[in-house]
């Protein structure tokens, strides 16, 4: 079931000369906004390129929608995350506020960790960081948290399973 | 299991054992305990050792309070707009991530209230349910079986010489090895119409028809109806029209009823008046508005999930 690249490169190449001006005027009618509905009809074709068998595609239109919705979906997120981090810093001393590339890689931080924690609550979020980016000791935790030990213990549980779903489904 | 993938108890001890050895308190016994359950499948070690890259160092020299305090953020509420512009044609996420999905253990799939979706099988066959529609999947080495509990389903079937692909439904089962065709669960009945290829039907009772391309059949548990031609476009609700043409009032309201929550009651003298017609199933108020112009009905509403539909 396998296509070489070339193959691949024709038949999304013609998916995009029949569906690209429609995906557009969707996107574009669903966001109110012409611009933007170009570029994420463009990283939309991007992403079937990369999928594994194109050739496979039954209901190229189906899919289209599905993956520029993702695409939406990721792109408002993306916008959320960066507002509530930098807001935060727009109140700090001048000296701290980062270049446009520590900001872009503050950014994708965000939006990985925001993947791999998703569907977690608040304080199984904070242990696991706790735990992983700051080497706390899960009874340090327990202490800032103000919970018990095991609970720690079950907040971590559930945070490794959490991120090794994630990184499969990757 | 293994050797192969990981299943979801796996996963959940593994993440057990993980958070207790990460606590640095667990006792001789407890990791007595961890070697033997780890020594117990390969595949389990290789879970552990995975799962204890934790977050792997993808994040560095961030203040983890002001990650979690932009993380706790809650999702906009723009999304739900979209969810309404963009998914007009109905076709519900899944694809991409169906994929994934194994149906060994008999999965349940199912739709609500004016809700489609278009799914692939692990098979590679592509599925898709109609609105208020519910199927078990149950693929093995031997076949691979859809049950089609109620409602209406559209399978294109991969092809697969050495493991048919049935659907079963409560008048009977439809065998295929590679084809696209459609499924009605009735309330009394089922109705297959094929789109491609041929399949063989055999009812509860054991009779059997071979049904072509472009034709359809109705069956009950004892009995199997004349084939007839297909007319009209038969999956145009998989992007959510019914065209109907020349049908009875009350098969169309059998179809509409998926897409309406509330009762809708027929009279049997309206269900009988023959109609042709394109409706768009998403807006069912809209429907029964351009019923109502075309036939000498009327409708009456009791509340709005409850009407009535009567000759005058």
């Amino acid at each position: 079931m396998t296509s070489s690249s070339a193959s691949s490169l024709t038949l999304v190449g013609q998916m995009f000369q029949r569906e690209y001006g429609w995906l557009c005027g969707r996107i574009g009618r669903a966001l109110g906004c012409p611009h933007g509905a170009q570029d994420i009809a463009s990283e939309t074709f991007l992403r079937v390129l990369a999928m594994p068998d194109p050739a496979a595609i039954r209901e190229p239109r189906a899919l289209l929608t599905t993956i520029a919705r993702r695409l939406v979906y990721e792109g408002w997120r993306r916008q959320d995350l960066e507002r509530a981090y930098f807001d935060s810093l727009a109140l700090a001393p001048a000296a701290v506020h980062p270049s446009p590339e520590e900001r872009l890689l503050v950014i994708e931080t965000l939006l990985t960790l925001d993947r791999l924690l998703d569907g977690l609550s608040p304080r199984a979020k904070a242990a696991f960081l706790y735990h992983q980016l700051d080497a706390l000791t899960y009874v340090q935790i327990a202490e800032r948290l103000e919970v018990s030990i095991s609970r720690v213990q079950q907040y971590m549980a559930e945070a490794f399973k959490r991120c090794y779903l994630a990184l499969e489904a990757a | 299991m293994s050797p192969g993938f990981p299943d979801e108890a796996m996963i959940g001890e593994a993440a057990q054992w993980l958070a207790l050895l990460q606590s640095g308190q667990a006792s001789a016994e407890e990791l007595r305990a961890f070697e033997q359950w780890q020594a117990g499948d390969p595949l389990r070690a290789q879970v552990v050792r995975q799962m204890s890259l934790g977050l792997g160092g993808r994040v560095q020299g961030l203040s983890s309070e002001r990650l979690l305090q932009a993380l706790n953020t809650p999702r906009s509420s723009r999304r739900q707009f979209v969810h309404g512009s963009l998914a007009v044609a109905g076709v519900a996420l899944a694809g991409l991530w169906a994929s994934r999905w194994q149906g060994e253990g008999g999965d349940i799939l199912q739709t609500g209230t004016g809700e489609r979706r278009d799914l692939l099988l692990p098979d590679g066959s592509r599925l898709v349910l109609d609105a208020r529609s519910q199927v078990a999947v149950r693929f093995d080495t031997w076949q691979r079986l859809l049950q089609l509990n109620r409602g209406q389903l559209l399978v294109d079937v991969r092809h697969d010489p050495t493991r048919p692909l049935l659907v079963a439904t409560a008048e009977g089962r439809i065998r295929a090895l590679g084809t696209r065709f459609q499924v009605e669960q009735q309330a009394k009945g089922t109705q297959l119409t094929m789109l491609h290829s041929r399949v063989e039907v055999t009812t509860l009772g054991g009779q059997r028809a071979e049904v072509g391309e472009g034709q359809q059949i109705r069956f009950e548990a004892q009995r199997l109806f004349a084939l007839e031609s297909v007319r009209g476009d038969a999956t145009a609700w998989i992007e959510g029209r019914l065209e109907v043409r020349d049908r009875s009032l009350g098969e169309v309201i059998e179809q509409l009823r998926r897409y309406r929550p509330g009762i809708i009651r027929v009279s049997s003298a309206a269900a009988r008046l023959r109609l042709s017609g394109i409706y768009p199933l998403d807006d069912s108020e809209r429907s029964l508005q351009l019923l109502a112009k075309s036939l000498p009905i009327r409708i009456s509403r009791h509340s709005d999930y409850w009407v009535s539909i009567d000759v005058p």
